[in-house]
């Protein structure tokens, strides 16, 4: 990213100067008379201002504070550290904290792995290749709550698909959303389900980025198809697959709809994840800035998560990619 | 002989893998729609002989029926935020682009917008409810239809960015030259170059808009501004599950996005991917 910014950069730089029609004029911005260009830019400006700086600012600004609700409004009083404090004593917000450590890496992981092989197979697929890779996208874009109503009718423990499938088998059932045990193991397999397709099409544009002549070149050696696959795709589908990785890791860790809607948290705080329990100490506990203090915490986990990418990208990649 | 065995094994398997996962894919999908064609006694009662019924669809449907309201205002969201993200993301992006900037400037743009994706929505939920209520739009269509746009601009502008970045300076020098202002340059020229760019981001965000949950249901109080998805979560109540409504009007929600996917598929491959790689 940083690499195609400094090109563009570089473009515009060796661009013609100003258009001889707007030279005249006298309010300059930044160094340049006022234009096209900043109009363009304006209605994004109010828009950052006012829902992205101002809401920050607040959050910020709330975090230190004891908010207390008014009629209509809040009133505010600083608290200094108040706030982190109570988070170091919270054990719900580290259960949370650990559900989420544990929903994303699992999930991501399996989404990875399982992503990657459908793409591989599409690719050498000569029948199902067209069906595969219009159906598997679906469930990316369908509705999260729809896909929460969808798995509740099958994890269901009463008259869910899953339970009936296994009576069938002579299996025994599982309350699988209000079992400690299984209710993360189910989330995640509902994340799979939602969010393969994703990782699925980052490898696929990947894979059409390898050169076929690899290939022909290393099965004219005799190379077997893992060792093709291990030797050839997996190392030049690396970073397609760390970049795919944080994509999931982002999204994941925002995760909301489906916990809110399959286990509220629940069975005590086994699914309670960082948003869900946000969302508690704002609606229900009604305690503003312990809520905003957590939420500033995991913003500044996500942004050290991305520096760290960034930093690991430039070390592990940075050598032979530096167009 | 046995290489030309092999790679029939191998096919044989690569396809049934397939068909594996393509069935994976469309069994909850399919259990969802069945569920929707059935009375609910008969959902919660799996030995009930199958009834097959539209009557969970009509009676969503039928008259003074709060789901019609909530299906209007989520046709209203997402065709305003389509619209205004379109806006304010091509302008953003084309000035970005085609425009000489300060060195750092561009650069904090994009931070910005790419700050924005990491920011988990639920920890700005208060300072957004205190923004709208100050414009008295809590609980309105239009306050949804501006915290959309917001989460979905950052999208919108990396997208459109790289499209227009793929258009040669060239061009929009020669329409200057041929005495075109800097608007029009924009709108006859760069716009109509940009549609592919325009067309993925107009879907995705129509797509992330439809879906969204989150804000609607923590910045609306009555169904006069709730959508869809606040309307399916209120079936599936802990204590009231309303099974028939609930997987009707999930179904409702899902038909569209089947049909976009099928239809429009280049456009939604290009809108996650692109935004994935960029955002």
């Amino acid at each position: 990213m940083s690499d195609e910014l400094r090109t563009s950069g570089t473009n515009s730089a060796a661009r013609e100067p100003y258009p001889s029609h707007v030279k005249g004029r006298r309010l300059r911005i930044l160094g340049r008379p006022l234009g096209f260009e900043h109009w363009a830019l304006l209605p994004l400006f109010l828009f950052l201002l006012l829902f992205v700086l101002y809401p920050t600012v607040e959050l910020i600004r709330a975090a230190f504070s004891t908010v207390t609700t008014t009629e209509g409004g809040f009133s505010w009083k600083f608290s200094g550290l108040d706030n982190f404090y109570t988070m170091l004593g919270d054990e719900v917000f580290r259960a949370a904290l650990l559900n989420t450590i544990i929903f994303v890496v699992g999930g991501v992981a399996l989404q990875l792995v399982l992503g990657t092989l459908l793409a591989v197979l599409v690719e050498r697929s000569r029948i199902l290749s067209g069906l595969a890779r219009n159906v598997l996208v679906w469930p990316a874009i369908i509705t999260p709550v729809a896909i929460s109503v969808t798995w509740w009718l099958i994890l269901n423990s009463e008259f869910g698909l899953l339970n009936r499938l296994l009576e069938a088998v002579d299996l025994p059932r599982q309350a699988w959303l209000a079992s400690t045990f299984w209710v993360l193991p189910a989330l995640i397999l509902v994340d799979v389900w939602h969010w393969t397709p994703v990782v699925f099409l980052l490898v696929l544009a990947g894979l059409a980025n390898i050169d076929q002549t690899l290939y022909q070149a290393a099965r004219v050696d005799g190379a077997s198809e893992w060792r093709v696959f291990r030797s050839i795709t997996l190392p030049l589908l690396a970073p397609t697959l760390v970049v795919a990785a944080l994509v999931r890791t982002v999204l994941g860790f925002k995760v909301f709809d489906e916990i809110f809607l399959l286990t509220k948290g629940g069975p005590g705080t086994a699914s309670e994840v960082v948003s869900s329990y946000v969302r508690k100490v704002f609606f229900e506990q009604v305690n503003l800035g312990y809520g905003a203090f957590l939420g500033l915490v995991i913003i500044s986990v996500m942004l050290l998560l991305f520096a760290a990418f960034f930093g690991l990208r430039s070390v592990v990649f940075g050598g032979g990619r530096t167009s | 002989m046995n290489t030309g065995l092999n790679r029939k094994l191998y096919s044989f398997l690569t396809e049934g893998a397939l068909l594996v996962a393509i069935v994976s894919t469309l069994i909850p999908i399919g259990w969802l729609f069945w569920n929707s064609l059935r009375y609910s006694r008969d959902i919660i009662n799996p030995d009930n002989p199958v009834v097959l019924t539209l009557y969970n669809y009509k009676s969503l449907f039928a008259g003074g029926s709060t789901f019609l309201t909530l299906f209007f205002n989520s046709l209203g969201v997402v065709l305003c935020t389509t619209l205004l993200c379109l806006l304010i993301g091509a302008l953003a992006a084309y000035s970005l682009s085609k425009f000489r900037w300060p060195r750092a400037f561009t650069p904090a743009v994009l931070g910005i917008a790419l700050f924005i994706q990491l920011v988990p929505p639920i920890a700005l939920v208060p300072a957004l409810y205190l923004v709208l209520n100050s414009f008295y739009l809590y609980n309105s269509v239009t306050g949804l239809v501006l915290v959309n746009t917001v989460f979905n601009l950052p999208f919108a502008i990396f997208l459109l960015k790289v499209y227009f970045d793929s258009i040669p300076d060239d061009l929009k020098e020669a329409a200057l030259v041929d005495g075109c202002k800097e608007g029009g340059v924009f709108w006859r020229v760069m716009v109509p170059l940009a549609a592919p760019g325009i067309a993925a981001v107009s879907i995705l965000v129509a797509i992330l808009t439809w879906n969204e949950f989150l804000m609607a249901l923590s910045l609306t109080s009555t169904p006069d501004a709730q959508t869809i998805t606040v309307g399916i979560s209120s079936f599936l109540q802990e204590f009231n599950v309303q099974y028939a409504d609930m997987s009707a009007a999930s179904a409702i929600a899902t038909i569209p996005l089947v049909i976009l996917a099928a239809v429009a598929h280049r456009y939604i491959v290009t809108g996650l991917t692109g935004g994935a790689v960029k955002g």
